[in-house]
């Protein structure tokens, strides 16, 4: 069996937010997302270096969209998550949620 | 509205670290920011983190031996490493024309060998690949169902274009990897020559010819790079127009929203 790919921080952000916007999931979008989620700006190189990865993991895949004359007549990648990527965001989240309870400090209690 | 120009210098920069893939989708990303009203700082702070980004995937995160991974290869590349940081510590010019040379036909042999050896059908079959099946449509979920968005398994998984077509296709950028045969032979020895190139004196006769001899590498190494994206944007028309019927992403099973 093979084993399983694990995410980091960033991928399971870049995860989110593609399930988050679904259909116009594209690198401008994505960064938006986790732009206005987290506050912080997000360099598009870094959402692309996620992607690749995450691509190259078999959690997403891409497709060319449609070519704007607002993008210089050049194409979207479209990107969407895999059966494989859901269950591994699913199993990400369970494992977080785990490790989220019970934690004094998380809520609101002394150390 | 009245068009902005891009930083032409910055696209410049993507066109040459980028694959004609990758260099479509980005530019085209970041062109989409720029006319809605980011600055030209930004663009360029764009433009640096993803040639960093992409440099750092070639160099780093490639493996130079892809196939082989034994240990006397490991040991060789890893002997020619070390004989080229003596080289360069000793500051001579022939300990490093020499390793320069064999180290890059070497590396080269190591890192595209294979290629040129075992696996010459390689780019046919990315061009044959059918990307799944063209007539099958994708499974295409509703918007309106986000609670079985994670409980859905996608058909498609299967469908997924394999590894070393994924590859084949995206990664043809000018640093190395995806440049098939000996075209990328030449360009590793020609990266060779123009990093060996500044650590070479050009205060003597052989530095100065070393110094053509770099300008000629790093000619090969531009020329060799824009017939690659070349290709690539043929094949990449190829595959667009046989992915053209499941191109259009009508629904994804993954809203939460």
């Amino acid at each position: 069996m093979a084993a399983q790919p694990t995410l980091s921080n960033f991928e399971l952000m870049v995860m989110l937010a593609i399930i988050r916007i679904g259909d116009d999931a594209y690198g401008v979008s994505i960064s938006n997302e986790i732009e206005e989620t987290t506050g912080g700006e997000v360099l598009l190189g870094s959402v692309y270096d996620a992607l690749t990865r995450l691509e190259e993991k078999g959690l997403i895949t891409s497709a060319l969209g449609e070519a704007t004359p607002e993008r210089g007549g050049r194409a979207k990648r479209h990107f969407r998550t895999t059966a494989r990527g859901i269950r591994l965001v699913r199993d990400t989240q369970k494992s977080l949620v785990k490790l989220w309870k019970g934690l004094p400090q998380l809520e609101g209690e002394e150390a | 509205m009245k068009r902005r120009h891009a930083p032409a210098t910055a696209t410049g920069f993507l066109k040459v670290f980028c694959s004609s893939t990758e260099y479509d989708s980005v530019t085209g990303d970041l062109l989409e920011q720029y006319q809605r009203g980011r600055g030209r700082l930004w663009y360029w702070r764009q433009v640096l983190a993803i040639v960093f980004e992409a440099l750092c995937d070639k160099v780093i995160r490639r493996p130079l031996l892809r196939t082989d991974k034994s240990l006397l290869r490991k040991g060789f590349v890893v002997g020619i490493v070390i004989a080229a940081l003596f080289a360069v510590a000793l500051s001579d010019v022939w300990p490093i024309l020499i390793v320069g040379v064999v180290g890059g036909v070497i590396a080269g042999i190591l890192k595209f060998g294979h290629d040129i050896l075992f696996d010459t059908d390689r780019y046919r079959d990315t061009r044959n690949f059918p990307v799944g099946n063209p007539t099958k449509p994708l499974a295409i979920q509703h918007r309106s169902e986000p609670a079985l968005a994670f409980q859905e398994i996608r058909r498609d998984e299967e469908e997924q274009i394999p590894m070393h077509v994924h590859r084949g296709i995206n990664s043809t950028s000018i640093a190395g990897e995806g440049l098939e045969g000996l075209p990328g032979l030449l360009m590793v020895i020609a990266f060779v020559f123009i990093f060996l190139g500044l650590f070479m004196p050009r205060n003597n006769w052989f530095g100065g010819l070393f110094f053509i001899v770099e300008i000629g590498a790093a000619a090969l190494y531009i020329l060799l790079g824009r017939r690659n994206r070349k290709d690539s944007v043929g094949l990449q028309k190829t595959l667009h127009q046989i992915n053209e019927p499941k191109d259009r992403i009508n629904g994804s099973p993954t809203h939460v929203k």
